[in-house]
């Protein structure tokens, strides 16, 4: 199998072991996201204790890309400065572990967590 | 068999895979015939049409109109009923700005489908916000049948828009019953041919609807050119709502005089070029012949129906709708997936809402992958299909 395809490895083991795909019980920022194209939509819970990401726990529904693009950012999430959190982790660096290559209109699925964050850090901001 | 008429099918590979294309309902690949078409009628043909008194430019107009002439006879109806827009799209905007616009009123209804392509639902939409007439839709059956049609015309609706062939479920809408029982209530029927127009024989006078309107590139013909139908009776009565040169008869400070219908409609320089050539995409058709293009179709759909459903977890909407177009989903798999991952087997095929989102939601589903089959395809074309659709369940399971 050709590593850029979707159906490598690490893709469907990411998909089908997605370890935050779970509700939590303790969280103070909760944030929907959704692309409108594809259909796909994701809730983020996230706890954050002095500033701190403690947990991370999401609801998502859609394609496989925005599902496992999900479940990578939510791992690297957990403890970084929730404020940085974006700073610290950059789309690049996702894209680069997952490893497979995207057309354009696939790349917003892929993107779409990082939006859905980006959503609520300028919520936490006072920016919407 | 007609796969070594179209090009496209030589020239293009990936990873060596050849190109298994279905995705026709959204555009169709063109035959050798017509490709030559357009690079002769630049070579050999071009001038701006009408006005040049020059051979070149006669000539020019005499194919441009040729292709006026040949598009009437193919459906049956009178050139000067035939006027050229850029697509479908186009051609309902028309209708909407140039007719409705004048004949609804606030409180007025305009009746649509809940099977309409957006095409045919957000041109009403934006000028019901202008006017103020209300719009409904008529249900539709998960088969693609239409509910309760008769109760909804009881509610004296102006202007009934309804596609010929919904381009997610395939079904054939009886246009001339829909247009005999619209009529006796004074009701205008308009309708969306773009998924028809390429495997069935249209005969407007016994469809007896008021307007028609189709794209030439989904009949093996070139992008940009569209085809509208309209009533004499009605395009005579209508002022244009575009003007420019060429759609006139003698202007003055105060007002102009225009030209009949159809030149009245087709104001500057049209898209002669494409037009002229679009001759060459009925020439082809009529030279296998509609009725076997039509048969092929059903005898594909029929194969690809079957195979499909063999596949594990797969649902096929409106199966028994056999024009060409077939939508399904897979248990837990989305569409935009099973797209991604049948690319890299150069398989094309359509996912996503294919532009009807009001059908979507009356299904209950948030996207379908469509296949979408013509003439260049054949059941070897299916059966990759089915084979690679079969190793991507076995993946995900």
């Amino acid at each position: 199998m050709d590593n850029s395809s979707l159906l490598q490895s690490f893709i469907i083991e990411a998909y089908k072991n997605q370890k935050n795909k779970k509700s939590i019980d303790v969280y103070n920022i909760k944030q929907e996201g959704e692309n409108a194209l594809c259909g796909d939509t994701i809730t983020f819970y996230i706890n954050v204790v002095d500033d701190v990401i403690k947990d991370v726990g999401y609801d998502a529904k859609g394609c496989v890309i925005s599902q496992v693009f999900t479940s990578v950012l939510s791992e690297y999430m957990v403890g970084k400065n929730w404020n940085k959190v974006l700073d610290e982790i950059s789309f690049d660096d996702i894209y680069n572990t997952v490893g497979v290559s995207l057309s354009p209109t696939r790349l917003k699925c892929a993107k779409l967590p990082f939006e859905t964050i980006k959503l609520a850090l300028n919520k936490n901001m006072g920016h919407d | 068999m007609y796969k070594k008429d179209f090009p496209i099918f030589t020239n293009t590979k990936l990873n060596g895979s050849d190109l298994v294309y279905l995705d026709s309902a959204a555009t169709t690949q063109k035959p050798q015939i017509v490709i030559n078409k357009l690079k002769e009628f630049y070579e050999n043909y071009n001038a701006n049409i009408y006005r040049g008194i020059y051979n070149l430019s006669e000539e020019a107009t005499a194919l441009y109109e040729n292709t006026r002439s040949r598009v009437a006879d193919f459906l049956n109806v009178s050139s000067s009923e035939i006027i050229f827009t850029k697509g479908t799209t186009d051609g309902i905007n028309f209708i909407v700005y140039t007719y409705a616009k004048n004949k609804l009123k606030k409180g007025d209804l305009v009746l649509l489908t809940e099977m309409e392509h957006h095409s045919n639902i957000v041109p009403w939409q934006i000028l019901s916000k202008n006017i103020g007439f209300n719009i409904e839709y008529v249900p539709v059956s998960k088969e693609g049948k239409l509910k309760d049609l008769d109760k909804f015309l009881e509610f004296k609706p102006k202007i009934l828009s309804i596609t010929h062939v919904s381009n997610v479920l395939g079904c054939v809408n009886d246009i001339s019953y829909i247009s005999r029982l619209a009529h006796k209530i004074g009701c205008t029927v308009i309708v969306d041919g773009a998924q028809a127009v390429s495997h069935m024989k249209i005969d407007i006078k016994s469809l007896g609807c008021d307007f028609y309107v189709f794209s030439a590139h989904k009949m093996f013909g070139p992008t940009g050119v569209g085809i509208l139908y309209g009533k004499n009776e009605i395009l005579s009565e209508i002022d244009p709502v575009f003007g420019g040169g060429e759609m006139i008869s003698s202007v003055t400070k105060e007002f102009p005089v225009f030209k009949s219908s159809p030149f009245k409609f087709e104001p500057g320089t049209q898209n002669f070029a494409d037009v002229s050539v679009f001759s060459s995409s009925i020439d082809y058709i009529d030279s296998i012949g509609i009725g076997n293009i039509s048969d092929y179709i059903k005898d594909l759909s029929s194969y690809a129906v079957k195979k499909l459903k063999g596949i594990k977890g797969l649902h096929v909407y409106g199966e028994g709708n056999l024009s060409g177009i077939i939508s399904f989903d897979i248990n837990g798999l989305h569409s935009h997936d099973i797209a991604t991952l049948l690319n890299e087997n150069n398989i094309a095929v359509r996912a996503g809402h294919h532009c009807a989102q009001i059908l979507m939601s009356s299904l209950g589903v948030s996207s379908l992958t469509r296949c979408s089959l013509q003439i260049y395809n054949d059941r070897s074309d299916i059966d990759k299909l089915v084979y690679s659709l079969d190793k991507i369940v076995n993946y995900f399971n």
